[in-house]
């Protein structure tokens, strides 16, 4: 693999297959409690690691365990499975040794890690990466692109706070309509064919 | 005048019972019970086999009827803690059981969308799937069977399962569900399922954003739990027909497959993500919308 190729599937998985905008994965965390920047960067932080981590640790078990033994039909509950011990591991580890991070969560921690960006990494890593050094990569970018979307999203959302609209697009649905704004820009970058 | 006895090894019938080392035939009864006759050996010091006998336990290497009765009091203990559970929750559930009116209320709160904060985390996850209304309602059924099904397995073994336990069990009873009724919608709808690709596991977050929701109903009984979780699945299934249409329609121009009639131009964006996120803030608009006006005209 040489760097022109690195740089493409890095860029590809940031911008063109962007895990919020283009897939659709961790708005819950977006919508439920980004107040601030600064949480909206520990958000994006907390559920990065745990998007590595996911995909770091079930591209082997699917591809090592899973498939050669022929338990395919288990790559669903395996999948849920891990996602699920993943979350409650970072909600003991951040409640213990990061008391700083826990206090700027205050509470939704357990949504901010069992969501739906999580659980998309660990699904999708086996069809996106066929080494286990690319997987690796794949989720060091995709984490990075969730927390570029993330604060992107919060920053519109902090926007939206001065401004007036309808009583019946406050909240989720007027975060809603600006994060498919935001999924529009992003799909510009589909057409570079990075 | 009985000679021999029937007892194995030949034993003397001497009108006593056997003791249970002698019934397993580990010991013959000329050898002297262990635990009286035995000399006082201190504790450390090693005996003739050259072992070191535990502290009031029995010696090494003999299986002993003092193991199997503490497993027996173990046994004994837990399922007698358990049945206690579960006789405390009966009693509980009949004193709080529900009546019409507390279902009335129920259906009610969700299915006129009281709570759309619980149904919306349940649909960021759907976002993506949701792209025509077959897709949509098959999500719906899928979600609401496995509401229905985790709570019910859930409410049966809340009795005997300890209460640390109780969201590592849910979280592996939904994933189960929603690994067989993956299976069972692939049978049954391939087209749709090929169409979704490897996005059906992601249900379970919904569920298990949903089920969060129900944690209200939990204390109030089965019959209440179900029928708040079949409640919470119907609105949701209503949330998400209503979004894969509006995909649909504008973005194919098609209903449930079939080509509508007129000359339309179908909206491209609205069969991208962006159109996903757009008609999720347009249905969920709706909704709040509809909430608004059922409250203002409660407070007239």
């Amino acid at each position: 693999m040489n760097a022109a190729n690195l740089l493409g599937g890095i860029l590809a998985a940031v911008l063109a297959e962007n895990f919020v905008s283009v897939r659709m994965l961790g708005t819950e965390a977006l919508v439920k409690g980004n107040r601030s920047l600064s949480t909206a960067i520990t958000v994006g932080c907390v559920v990065g690691v745990d998007v590595l981590l996911a995909a770091v640790l079930f591209w082997p078990l699917d591809s090592w365990i899973l498939v050669p033994l022929h338990l395919d039909y288990l790559h669903t509950f395996t999948s849920v499975l891990a996602t699920a011990v993943l979350a409650r591991v970072t909600v003991i580890v951040v409640a213990r040794w990061l008391p700083g991070v826990a206090k700027r969560l205050e509470g939704f921690t357990s949504l901010a890690v069992m969501n739906s960006a999580v659980l998309g990494a660990a699904i999708f890593s086996a069809g996106s990466a066929e080494s286990f050094g690319a997987a690796v990569l794949w989720g060091a970018s995709a984490a990075l692109g969730f927390l570029l979307a993330n604060v992107l999203i919060t920053s519109i959302q902090i926007r939206l706070e001065f401004s007036t609209c309808p009583k019946a697009f406050q909240g989720f649905p007027i975060a809603m309509i600006a994060l498919g704004l935001l999924a529009l820009a992003f799909g510009g970058f589909v057409g570079l064919g990075v | 005048m009985k000679e021999k006895s029937d007892l194995p090894g030949g034993q003397q019938d001497s009108g006593r019972l056997p003791r249970p080392e002698e019934r397993t035939g580990l010991v013959s009864p000329e050898q002297p019970s262990g635990r009286l006759n035995r000399p006082p050996n201190p504790a450390g010091r090693p005996d003739a086999t050259g072992e070191i006998p535990r502290p009031g336990g029995p010696p090494s290497g003999e299986t002993s009827p003092r193991l199997w009765g503490s497993f027996g009091a173990l046994w004994r203990r837990e399922y007698g803690a358990a049945k206690g559970r579960i006789a405390e929750l009966a009693r509980h559930r009949t004193k709080n059981r529900p009546d019409q009116n507390h279902l009335r209320v129920l259906l009610h709160r969700r299915l006129a969308f009281r709570e759309l904060n619980v149904i919306f985390l349940g649909l960021c996850p759907l976002a993506w799937m949701i792209r025509s209304a077959p897709v949509a309602l098959m999500l719906g059924v899928l979600i609401t069977l496995t509401l229905l099904c985790s709570n019910a397995l859930i409410s049966l073994l809340s009795a005997i399962l300890p209460g640390s336990v109780g969201a590592v069990c849910r979280v592996v009873v939904i994933a189960g569900f929603i690994a067989a009724f993956e299976i069972v919608v692939t049978l049954i709808f391939p087209a749709q399922c090929r169409e979704l690709g490897s996005y059906i596991p992601l249900a379970a977050i919904s569920c298990i954003s949903l089920d969060l929701g129900l944690s209200a109903s939990r204390t109030q009984g089965i019959h209440y739990l179900l029928a708040d979780a079949v409640f919470t699945g119907l609105s949701l299934t209503v949330i998400l027909l209503l979004i894969g249409l509006l995909r649909e329609v504008l973005g194919v121009w098609t209903l449930f497959g079939i080509p509508l009639p007129g000359g339309f131009k179908p909206l491209t964006v609205m069969a991208e993500p962006a159109g996903g996120f757009l008609a999720l803030g347009a249905v969920t608009a709706l909704m709040q919308f509809l909430r608004n006006q059922g409250e203002r005209r409660q407070g007239k």
